[in-house]
């Protein structure tokens, strides 16, 4: 049995602007949020929280469909 | 089946000729009538056709309520007021929720209750699993005494704790004044200030580590002998084994573990009501159970929409990362 090699199309996205860093940029964020969310110390940053959330959340959303 | 030449998929006459009178023998269980209507009906449309119900059901069920809430949270609605005039309040019941300390402390309670579980549901379910792992005489019927608690539904197991913690009656009473020497008329677990926080977090833990140590176990299991194999070759130590290959390996199924434990704690809600209901006072009120107070028992409907999207995009956000690692446990 053969394998099958398909080759992939180079894309010409900036490299920082890939889905693997980006990924992971919005899952820092979307943590920092829940940390946010949760911390007993300063209720200014349970205030931010919700706004971190949704940034972290929307960007993964977009940065999930750049290329690889 | 590939062509090693060219790298075609190959269909080789025989199975060529059973698809062939396969697609015949169907042809002609159809009957006439039926035949004649769906003629000319693409693959496409077929496969909608199928899909289609399924959608429907997601759409009125999912999305509309959620679409519907993120309206509502908008909005001063109250549900027992269905006459008084909707007023558009934009962003208030949110600026309301995210400066209301009341609504930070069930969020620290949900902190509390969140961080310890998952803490001693991944410790004891990884410890289990590691021995469950072992394969000793017998652990096929260990690991189903171990599994019983998962399989009972929070309604049963909330009401029969409720009996162990009974300081008059209660068995937990007795074995911990048993061994500490306090009477059992004195261990208030359900209705003490400081212990009601821990009793849910003892039965939350009883009822799900067989669950993480079914992942963790998932993850020790796929781990080749072969490395074993080496390591031993290389001398290395059982310690180092553990630090060096079990560990790392099975990160990641112990992260997907967190992970989903972490989204059904942030969500705890029927555990908590029949055992506490978010009492004494609010020390066991988690997020879940404000806003349950907000919403039926206060009846501020709009409010209590904000606080559920609020909620929502913390466990969507939670959930993208367990999507993320759950990729990354495929792709080892």
């Amino acid at each position: 049995m053969s394998t099958v090699v398909t080759k992939k199309r180079r894309s010409n996205w900036p490299v920082w602007l890939r889905r693997g860093l980006l990924e992971n940029v919005a899952t820092a964020v979307i943590g920092i949020g829940f940390l946010m969310l949760f911390q007993p110390f300063a209720l200014t940053l349970y205030t931010w929280s919700f706004v971190t959330m949704l940034a972290g959340t929307a960007m993964f959303i977009i940065v999930s469909k750049f290329p690889e | 089946m590939q062509d090693v030449s060219s790298g075609k998929p190959v269909v080789t006459d025989t199975t060529s000729s059973i698809l062939d009178r396969a697609a015949e023998a169907a042809a002609r269980a159809t009957p006439v009538t039926l035949a004649k209507r769906v003629r000319g009906i693409s693959d496409r449309t077929v496969a909608w056709l199928f899909i289609a119900p399924t959608i429907v059901l997601l759409l009125a069920i999912n999305i509309f309520p959620l679409i519907w809430a993120i309206q509502l949270s908008f909005t001063n609605y109250r549900a027992n007021r269905p006459n008084e005039p909707i007023k558009n309040i934009g962003l208030s019941n949110y600026s309301r929720i995210l400066t209301d300390t009341d609504t930070w402390i069930a969020m620290q309670a949900t902190a509390h209750f969140v961080f310890w579980t998952i803490l001693l549901q991944t410790v004891i379910g990884f410890a289990l699993a590691y021995l469950i792992d072992r394969k000793f005489r017998g652990h096929a019927f260990w690991t189903t005494i171990i599994l019983v608690p998962m399989m009972l539904s929070p309604a049963v197991v909330g009401n029969f704790w409720r009996f162990l913690y009974e300081p008059q009656i209660g068995l937990f009473a007795y074995i911990v004044s048993f061994f500490t020497g306090i009477p059992p008329t004195e261990i208030l677990m359900l209705s003490s200030v400081t212990l009601a926080p821990w009793a849910i977090i003892i039965v939350d833990t009883w009822m799900w580590t067989p669950y993480v140590m079914l992942i963790c176990l998932a993850g020790l299991r796929s781990i080749p002998d072969y490395i074993y194999e080496a390591a031993e070759v290389d001398r290395a130590s059982n310690w180092r084994q553990f630090w060096s290959i079990t560990l790392p390996m099975a990160l990641p199924f112990i992260m997907l573990a967190v992970l989903f434990r972490g989204i059904e704690n942030f969500k705890m809600f029927d555990m908590v009501n029949l055992l506490t209901g978010g009492g004494p006072g609010s020390t066991t009120e988690v997020a879940s159970i404000t806003l349950k107070r907000e919403a039926f028992e206060k009846w501020r409907t709009g409010f209590s929409s904000a606080f559920a999207i609020i909620l929502f995009v913390a466990v969507f956000g939670l959930a993208n990362i367990y999507v993320k690692v759950l990729n990354r446990v495929k792709s080892r």
